[in-house]
C-alpha cells in the first residue's frame, strides 16, 4: 500500500539528499586535490635530487679546483728550492 | 465457454440460469449453477454446468464468530500495516544517516591524506627553494678574489 510522506519527512529527506550531494562534492574536490599532490611530489623529489646533485657536483668541482691550485703553488715551491737562483731570478 | 453437443459451436449467452443444491460428502452441500443454452447454428436446446461450488451449513453463532475473528484480523492487519509502514520510514532515515556517516568518514580521511601530502610537497618546495637561492659555500669561496 503506498502512503504519500508528509511534510516533515519530505523535508527530512531533502537535507538528507543535500548533505549527501555536498559531502560527495566534497569528497570529489579532495580527491582531485590527492591526485594532483601525488602527481606533483614524485617530480618534485626528483627536482630536489637533482639539484642536490648539482650542489654536490659544484661543490666537488670547487674542491678539485682547490687541490689542482695547492698542487700547482707545491711544485712551484719545490722548483724553487730545488733551482734557488733561477727561481730568485725569476721572482 | 459451451460448445453446442451436436455441432460443436460455441455459445455464449445461455437463455436461462438456476442453482439446484443437492448434499455432498461429510455434511457438505455441492451448488450446481446450471444454465440452460440454445445454440444459434443447428438450433439446439442443451444445458450446462456453469459452475460448481462446495458450502457447508454453519450455526449461526459460529458464523458470527469466524466474523468477529476476521474483524479482529483485519484490525490486527491495518495495525501490522501501519507498523511496517512507519518501519519503512525510519529505515529509509537511518540508512541515509549511514551513507552520510560513510561519506563524512571518507571525507575526514581525504582530509587527513590530502594535509599530509601539502605537507610532503611544502616540505620538498622550501628544500628547493634553499637550494636554489642559497648560494653553496663552495660557489662564495671560489668567487672570492
Amino acid at each position: 500500500m503506498y502512503k504519500p510522506l508528509n511534510v516533515v519527512e519530505m523535508e527530512s529527506i531533502q537535507s538528507l539528499a543535500d548533505m549527501k550531494k555536498e559531502l560527495e562534492a566534497r569528497i570529489q574536490a579532495l580527491e582531485a586535490e590527492k591526485a594532483a599532490l601525488l602527481e606533483e611530489i614524485p617530480n618534485l623529489r626528483e627536482k630536489l635530487t637533482v639539484l642536490k646533485l648539482e650542489r654536490h657536483a659544484q661543490a666537488l668541482g670547487n674542491e678539485v679546483s682547490s687541490l689542482k691550485a695547492e698542487r700547482s703553488n707545491l711544485e712551484q715551491e719545490i722548483a724553487n728550492y730545488t733551482n734557488p737562483q733561477q727561481a730568485s731570478f725569476t721572482s | 465457454m459451451p460448445t453446442c453437443p451436436t455441432c460443436h459451436s460455441k455459445v455464449t449467452e445461455p437463455l436461462k440460469t438456476w442453482s439446484t443444491v443437492e448434499p455432498g460428502k461429510n455434511g457438505k452441500i455441492l451448488e450446481c449453477v446450471v444454465g440452460i443454452y440454445w445454440c444459434t447454428n443447428c438450433k439446439t436446446k442443451f444445458p450446462y454446468v456453469v459452475g460448481k461450488r462446495d458450502l457447508k451449513l454453519i450455526e449461526n453463532r459460529e458464523l458470527q464468530e469466524l466474523h468477529e475473528k476476521i474483524k479482529m484480523m483485519d484490525k490486527v492487519k491495518q495495525e501490522l500495516t501501519k507498523k511496517i509502514d512507519q518501519l519503512e520510514k525510519e529505515k529509509t532515515v537511518v540508512e541515509g544517516n549511514l551513507l552520510l556517516t560513510r561519506l563524512e568518514d571518507r571525507a575526514e580521511n581525504l582530509k587527513v591524506e590530502v594535509s599530509l601530502l601539502r605537507e610532503v610537497k611544502r616540505e620538498i618546495e622550501d628544500m628547493i627553494d634553499y637550494l636554489e637561492h642559497t648560494p653553496s659555500f663552495f660557489k662564495l669561496q671560489g668567487k672570492k678574489p
